[in-house]
């Protein structure tokens, strides 16, 4: 009886399949532009990528419901079949919404914050036919999915990695709209130098892509400027005992601590150092920015500083796009999600200026003009970074992030 | 590093050990107890040891509501609402997904102890938490900030309290173990099944007894852990679990002062090689020392018991 | 009637008491005090769980089917049927395995010709291929010898290491790197399986677990290795498309020829003497040595062949993407490959194909399923919300399941999806 159960079940499993598959292309046909959208939305990691690809699914929903803010209305030079040229400008397409006079579809995959799985669903986005992607999150994810995109010349801006070898690739289609480790680093390393004062630091990384390699350019800072980092070293991400590592930093006579990694480890860290007796500045970059942090270690931490970006709560340009986002998700942004919502902006306003899909000439866009974000003004410059990277040094206040008053 | 310092921090790094290894000692017990008495890898021990860090937080937050936040008082009533927590979650196990296959070949209740710790994990991960919890710190202060002054070393009193907990516990099972009524009715389980429950020993009843005992020390050693890092997560029990693993085998596994042992050896290797080499290769040094225990002496430091395997 | 269902009932109620704080309170901390309050949440779990348990009412209702058809003879007219005494007969033949992985290899490639097969759903059964490379490999040990692996993932990143270090250090083609692989993956299952072999099988399981933490964390602390980011080479995929055939095409071709020819050398095995001390050894260690069965020799070459195949699948894998990481070997990867022969069935190849089938396509399939369902107007009428909505969290209750399906085999069907009969009693009966 079992084995008569076999082969129909076989064949249904099959059929099933196939007809999944193709549903997926019958129904992804259309006449619509299609960009693809993916981070990390499973696993521990799960709402800072869910919440940055909401922050590009709302500039999406803008621009096909033709009401963002942010559009800028160009008047180009378009080429007839005749040979005359003439000017048109771009709100005669983008009145009807969408891009290029298409509505944007998006096709959002989890990459589960594995580097395997990753190249995966770019290979999926890809075979897709997607004209641009917004993602990854993690920079062990980003990296290795850059390759599949630049090959298959497709455009990626990645809202939230910021690990450097990303753009060091060389690739043409490859860009990045938040700052690089090195620039994070050089900011926390000087920070740390010139204004704490301190010549001897001691480094934690959690061994991570984004972790060890903003340790790494810390240190790189720190020793240019003629600092000594007494440690050096790395914490297993499931490692939750931190005595032994705190016990060697007490040891070493460090003045100050930088953690490269995540809130997550971070926030017990600095409690456990607290604990201890280690009561020199602990410093840290993006991955500690959240409210869990601050929840952990205390509303009134002192001693404790952050590098981050510029503080977009501050910028009137951006409240109407957290009041969107809080109607439509119920919740809160997460740290990634104005960073989401911009390269979302920056891909489609590049594609209408370019008035074409194809990846050379929108990546000649990009790289030719100045942006308006709700960040500020974004260029983008050879490699595919941003030329201002607006690092600044925050601090716990009345259990609030606030940028230092003077940084620059 | 020339640090005038350095002989204390040596010292400190050395307790850090012990601490660390004390850690996975109170884990590791529970492991080597039921091998003694089944002879089979309780893989979802880790796993109840985590639950016995959620329950007791549950239970003070439940408390704390009904009567106010009285350390003491919340903190032992957490504790043992706790162990009877992992006690039921460590019996339901037994019942569940161990009793039918005792008589199976060692593949199967060993997959299913794995199918249950992987359950269990993506359980809490699905309904309490992704992310980490951290321990109401207003009930851990008193044990955390205080400390006893010895030398150049401060020893906080949790830190008193793990250790001392260890050892009571391993003399406690020793003393259960080979001199107590309840002992020989264990030692003859574990000999032969069959043969005991021909003599009149409760076979059923004292497997489900060694599980719900493991399972509520496992729970006291989740407190103790979710104090002694601050932070609760679904996956704590996992890390902890491999390496009390370890330990076991390192001592001799179904060994009890053996577990112990091993459990310091590792906890010293882990300390030592973070001050010597940089935390990044403690996995490595464990494996290594794994490796070579295997190679030298392949039954375990104290050896493994087989005539009396508790 | 309540007498019999007393225990149950019991059972029930205290599965619903020592689950109920974690279902349906949540955690409230208050962080200005470092206090901890509970609030009354109940878990999004819950939804998935109620769901799950209008799987079971279907499920029952099949099963009841079941017993009517065994009762009344519904199909017997069918099982009569000669095709079907036929294709039972199949199941015996040992060189019939290859006809499925044979298939696995045609149809795709055919299905191209006609454009049927789009290359993410290649690229999906590219990965699905090397699954069953690794679930072959890995009933060596856990279904034939009767040992249990848990670090299995470890070798299978060995061998992708092996080749993208090779790639990227000294230039080797990848048929080269390919057979080096087989013979270092192997000769690192037998250094590793020396010491741990000899004692009985739990120290395997614990051994080889912590060779798969200890490769990944020296991996990811080794600079020449790349670290956590992993080697990323120059190429998208070594294979090049050729005769014909697109890159994913010639990927897919690779991995069903090793595929087929991992299931040709397992059976051949498994049918020669052996085979037949492996069997000896997973029923009844101490009887084979006293019949003479070099047991330490045998589960030492079962173990290192296991080693190698999963080594070969990394090389496949790193070929095929260009791109290796010490994500390769996370535990998880270790408990998916045990999963999928639990699931297939115990020292049965062919099990192994269909676990690993089964658990890697099916939930992939049920990821894509929500927005498939969203661009059909035809499948989003008959397809009922709640079940969108509990595969859009799929891949996080994944786990779940997996965990679950791990002792519900033990339980009720110890041998597999396709086991014998003689492997369950085996497996019941010490």
């Amino acid at each position: 009886m079992r084995k008569l159960f076999l082969w129909p079940g076989l064949a249904l499993i099959v059929v099933v399949g196939v007809a999944l598959t193709a549903c997926q292309k019958s129904g992804g046909g259309g006449d619509t532009i299609k960009i693809g959208l993916a981070a990390v939305e499973s696993g521990s990691d799960a709402q800072i990528g869910s919440t940055m690809l909401q922050g590009s699914q709302i500039a999406v929903d803008e621009w096909n419901n033709n009401e963002t803010p942010l559009k800028t209305y160009h008047i180009v030079t378009e080429t007839k079949q005749d040979g005359s040229q003439v000017q048109v400008k771009l709100d005669e397409w983008n009145a009807k919404g969408g891009v290029l006079g298409k509505q944007i579809e998006t096709i959002s995959l989890d990459d589960e914050g594995k580097p395997d799985k990753a190249v995966n669903v770019a290979q999926t986005l890809v075979d897709d036919g997607v004209v641009g992607v917004l993602g990854h999150l993690n920079s062990g994810c980003t990296i290795p999915a850059s390759r599949v995109y630049n090959q298959a010349g497709i455009i990626q801006i990645t809202p939230g990695s910021t690990n450097p070898q990303y753009t060091e690739q060389g690739y043409p289609y490859a860009f990045r709209i938040c700052g690089r480790d090195d620039q994070q680093g050089a900011v926390a390393g000087a920070f740390l130098h010139d204004q704490l004062k301190l010549n001897k630091i001691a480094i934690l990384h959690n061994k991570t892509a984004y972790g060890e390699g903003l340790a790494t350019e810390v240190k790189k800072t720190f020793e240019s400027k003629g600092g000594t980092v007494v440690v050096f070293d790395g914490i297993g991400q499931d490692e939750n005992d931190y005595s032994a590592n705190v016990s060697k930093i007490k040891g070493s006579g460090a003045e100050a601590f930088f953690w490269g990694g995540m809130y997550g480890q971070g926030g017990p860290l600095c409690v456990k150092m607290r604990q201890a007796g280690v009561n020199i500045p602990f410093v840290s970059g993006d991955g500690c920015f959240d409210q869990s942090f601050i929840n952990t270690v205390g509303a009134s931490a002192p001693d404790v500083y952050l590098s981050f970006g510029r503080d977009y709560h501050k910028i009137p340009a951006a409240q109407p796009f957290l009041d969107k986002y809080k109607a439509k998700y119920g919740h809160d942004e997460g740290a990634y999600s104005v960073y989401g919502y911009d390269a979302a902006n920056v891909l489609l306003t590049a594609i209408a200026q370019a008035q074409t899909t194809d990846a050379d000439k929108v990546a000649a866009v990009m790289k030719s003009r100045a942006f308006d974000t709700i960040l500020g003004q974004v260029e983008f410059d050879a490699k595919g970074d941003t030329k201002t990277s607006g690092f600044v040094i925050w601090t716990i206040k009345d259990g609030k992030l606030q940028a230092l008053p003077d940084n620059p | 590093m020339t640090d005038p310092s350095s002989s204390s921090t040596l010292a400190e790094i050395i307790l850090d050990g012990i601490s660390r290894g004390a850690v996975y000692a109170l884990v590791a017990l529970g492991y080597t107890m039921v091998y003694g008495v089944l002879g089979m890898i309780n893989f979802a021990h880790g796993e109840i040891f985590m639950i016995g860090m959620f329950a007791c937080v549950y239970a003070i937050g439940l408390f704390s509501m009904a009567w106010g936040d009285h350390v003491l008082i919340n903190l032992v009533l957490g504790v043992l609402l706790a162990m009877v927590f992992s006690a039921a979650y460590g019996y339901a196990n037994e019942r569940i997904a161990y009793r039918r296959l005792r008589k199976a070949h060692v593949l199967a209740p060993l997959t299913s102890a794995i199918g249950i710790s992987t359950f269990l994990q993506y359980f809490i991960f699905l309904t309490v938490s992704k992310e980490k919890v951290q321990f109401p710190r207003y009930y851990s202060d008193f044990l955390t900030t205080h400390h006893l002054t010895l030398g150049s070393v401060e020893i906080t009193y949790l830190r008193l309290a793990i250790l001392g907990l260890t050892f009571l516990i391993m003399g406690g099972l020793f003393y259960l173990i080979h001199y107590t009524r309840l002992g020989i009715a264990l030692r003859a389980t574990a000999q032969d099944q069959l043969m005991a429950s021909l003599v009149g020993v409760p076979v059923d009843k004292i497997i489900a007894f060694t599980f719900i005992l493991g399972s509520a020390l496992a729970a006291v050693a989740g407190v103790m852990v979710a104090m002694y890092t601050n932070v609760l997560v679904f996956d704590a029990g996992y890390r902890v679990g491999l390496k009390a693993f370890t330990a076991a085998i390192l001592g001799g596994i179904g060994n009890v002062p053996g577990a112990v042992l091993g459990a310091m050896i590792l906890g010293l290797t882990e300390a030592l090689t973070t001050l010597q080499f940089g935390s990044e290769w403690n996995d490595v040094s464990t494996f290594a020392v794994l490796m070579l225990v295997l190679l030298l002496r392949p039954r375990g430091l104290l050896g493994e018991r087989v005539a009396d395997k508790v | 009637m309540l007498t019999r269902w007393r225990p149950y009932l019991l059972g029930l109620l205290g599965l619903a008491t020592i689950t109920f704080p974690f279902l349906w309170l949540q955690l409230a901390p208050d962080f200005a005090k470092n206090t901890v309050g509970v609030t009354w949440t109940p878990s999004h779990a819950l939804n998935f769980f109620g769901d799950l348990s209008t799987v079971f009412v279907v499920a029952l209702l099949i099963w009841l089917g079941n017993l009517g058809n065994r009762h009344f003879g519904w199909g017997r007219a069918l099982a009569r049927n000669s095709v079907w005494q036929k294709a039972d007969h199949l199941w015996t033949d040992y060189w019939a395995w290859l006809i499925v992985p044979l298939l696995f290899l045609i149809i795709p490639l055919n299905f191209r010709s006609i454009g049927f097969v789009s290359t993410s759903t290649l690229g999906l059964l590219t990965f699905a291929g090397l699954y069953m490379i690794l679930a072959v490999g890995l009933n060596i040990t856990v279904g034939m010898t009767g040992l249990l692996v848990l670090g299995y993932a470890g070798f299978y990143a060995f061998g992708a290491y092996l080749f993208a270090l090779t790639q990227q250090y000294i230039y080797f083609p990848w048929w080269m790197a390919a057979p080096l692989a087989f013979i270092f993956g192997g000769g690192a299952g037998y250094l590793l399986g020396l010491p741990c072999l000899r004692l009985r099988g739990d120290y395997l399981a614990i051994v080889t677990l912590g060779f798969a933490e200890a490769f990944r964390e020296l991996m990811r602390n080794l600079d020449f290795a790349g670290g956590d980011k992993g080697i990323v080479l120059k190429d998208n995929s070594i294979f090049q498309g050729c005769a014909g055939l697109t890159n994913s095409q010639v990927c897919f071709a690779v991995t069903a020829f090793a595929l087929v020819a991992t299931v040709f050398l397992v059976q051949r095995l498994f049918y020669s003497p052996v085979g037949r001390a492996w069997i000896a050894i997973r029923e009844n260690e101490v009887a084979a040595a006293a019949v003479g069965v070099p047991v330490v020799q045998m589960k030492l070459l079962a173990f290192s062949l296991s080693a190698a195949i999963a080594a070969v699948a990394g090389v496949i894998y790193g070929a095929k993407d260009g791109f290796v990481s010490p994500a390769m070997c996370e535990f998880q990867q270790s408990i998916m490959v045990l999963a999928m022969v639990i699931l297939g069935g115990l020292g049965n190849s062919y099990g192994a194909l269909f676990g690993a089938g089964l658990l890697y396509l099916v939930p992939e399939y049920l990821k894509v399923l929500p927005s498939a369902i969203q661009n059909n107007d035809a499948l989003a009428a008959i397809v009922p919300s709640f079940i969108r909505d509990s595969f859009q969290h799929l891949s996080d209750y994944r786990w779940l399941l997996f965990g679950a399906v791990m002792v519900i085999m033990m339980l009720y069907r110890p041998q597999g999806l396709l086991g014998s009969s003689r492997r369950k009693t085996e497996m019941l009966h010490r």
